[in-house]
């Protein structure tokens, strides 16, 4: 077996893409939940995200240097770039959500939507940030090092060191439950064990983590082949 | 008495016909059936086929929005009573999906536990679909499953899938993949296929066609249905099937029989075995 450490990354960006119309995959993922898994009104909503994180060199002694290398100096870069990426996502079609992390809070230090998605109302919905969603990240470990074909190798002067893609899937519930009963609900309808039990990870190549509120920023996943 | 086989056909299937042409081709009677069918009309038919195709549009996974309809409720049951049951590309993932390959265990709900996963394509050069003809050759079960038995030498046969990597991470799944492979990919001359492309996928021990304990079930994600004719096996291709291809010259040379029907000889023998 093949086994996945966490790395907590200095610096992370993680992005988060959802189609501005409906999602097919989604609207199939909760009927086949809801009507084939058992799961009835109990599930009252899902949507899901493709999902990116890009951890960054530590840079330490520049940033001590105070040669302004937090941050700030990433947003540049990290602006042009989405907003000229034609492989990460297609803005005629998907909203581009981004988080920023510095230093070791699990909370993003920064947060933006990108230019061209700003224009839309209601953008970030379910936000991996939110409160009133269970999420449930999903990579495949054989695949952590795929990468969006176009991206650059550093962002403000700080050089790409791995790169993690997959997908969030987000939930609401149709009756009020503590977190470990949402929890095993997650788990229940998402790890496949059988055609009865779980749809959405395939344990077999697919790695998960299930969070009852807000994702981590920077969860540094690392595959052995990364 | 010709025996009766069901295509099942899923919203996305999309190798229906060439798959009823190759059973109707080796003396069987096939018809297309809907998923959606009523199931006694279905439990009537002596052996399944599940075609190639994006059920679901791929949706989540290859294969598992299908694998969890209520006619899989059926084939899991035919496949435990005997009945023969081939999937093809989409059908295989379908299969794995489902549980019913390798199948070795009970679960508790009296479906099989998912012991295995088709896993996206992944090797050293490339990684997603890809299409080629290749060559087959003889897995440790291939004269346990009634589709492969006899199969002996290099068989070609084009593949076309990105999601076609047997995986697993249990010791029961890493168990039926070594010895429930019924084909598996080779080189021209016969040696296993150890690197891309003539390893398309990064299969775990080459696997490319996975058998249950009985062998009466085959998941095989190159596609025999695309090979009935000797006038679709490419000019190029080395070996006696390449041989045969340069040398035919008239129609009838041509619409010969092609390598894939070996593996639809194996369902007409299996169904009547009187009959072959």
């Amino acid at each position: 077996m093949e086994s996945v450490t966490h790395t907590k990354s200095a610096v992370a960006i993680q992005v988060a893409i959802s189609p501005k119309g409906l999602d097919a995959t989604a609207i199939t993922a909760t009927d086949t939940v809801r009507r084939l898994l058992g799961f009835g009104d109990r599930l009252r909503q899902l949507r899901r995200q493709r999902w990116l994180e890009v951890s960054l060199s530590d840079d330490s002694e520049l940033a001590g240097a105070g040669q302004g290398r937090g941050i700030e100096s990433i947003l540049p870069d990290l602006d042009a770039y989405v907003g000229q990426s034609f492989s990460l996502w297609n803005p005629n079609k998907e909203r581009c959500w981004i988080r920023l992390k510095e230093g070791k809070d699990e909370r993003a230090s920064a947060e933006f939507v990108s230019n061209v998605g700003r224009r839309d109302a209601g953008w970030g919905d379910p936000r991996l940030d939110g409160d009133r969603w269970d999420h449930l990240v999903i990579w495949d470990v054989a695949r952590g090092s795929a990468r969006a074909s176009d991206l650059p190798s550093s962002f403000g002067g700080r050089s790409v060191v791995r790169v993690t893609s997959g997908d969030v899937y987000s939930f609401r519930w149709g009756s009020a439950a503590d977190e470990s009963t949402r929890r095993s609900w997650v788990e229940e309808l998402a790890v496949v064990r059988g055609r009865g039990h779980g749809l959405l990870v395939q344990p077999h190549y697919q790695d998960h983590a299930i969070y009852c509120g807000p994702v981590p920023s920077g969860l540094g996943v690392e595959s052995p082949q990364s | 008495m010709t025996a009766n086989v069901a295509v099942i056909r899923f919203p996305g299937s999309n190798c229906e016909s060439e798959s009823l042409e190759a059973i109707e081709r080796v003396g069987l009677n096939g018809k297309i059936m809907r998923w959606n069918e009523p199931v006694d009309l279905l439990d009537q038919f002596d052996g399944f086929f599940l075609p190639g195709g994006f059920s679901y549009q791929d949706r989540i996974r290859a294969g598992a929005v299908a694998a969890r309809l209520p006619v899989l409720d059926l084939l899991i049951r035919r496949a435990d009573a005997g009945t023969p049951i081939l999937g093809i590309c989409n059908g295989a993932q379908i299969l794995v999906e489902t549980g019913i390959v390798p199948g070795n265990r009970d679960g508790a709900d009296g479906a099989h536990p998912v012991d295995v996963a088709l896993a996206p394509n992944r090797s050293e050069v490339h990684e997603g679909y890809f299409t080629r003809w290749l060559f087959l050759g003889p897995g440790p079960a291939v004269d346990r499953c009634v589709f492969t038995r006899g199969i002996s030498e290099p068989l070609p046969m084009p593949t076309a899938h990105a999601e076609g990597r047997f995986v697993s991470r249990d010791p029961e799944g890493q168990e039926a993949l070594q010895s429930q492979t019924g084909l598996r990919y080779v080189l021209s001359d016969g040696p296993p296929a150890e690197a891309f492309p003539a390893l398309p996928n990064g299969s775990s021990f080459g696997t490319a066609g996975l058998t249950n304990a009985a062998g009466n079930v085959l998941a095989l994600m190159p596609h025999p249905d695309r090979a009935l004719r000797l006038a679709q096996v490419p000019d190029w291709l080395p070996g006696p099937w390449g041989e045969s291809r340069r040398s035919a010259r008239s129609f009838a040379e041509l619409e010969a029989d092609g390598p894939g029907l070996a593996i639809f000889r194996g369902f007409a023998a299996a169904l009547q075995p009187e009959g072959v």
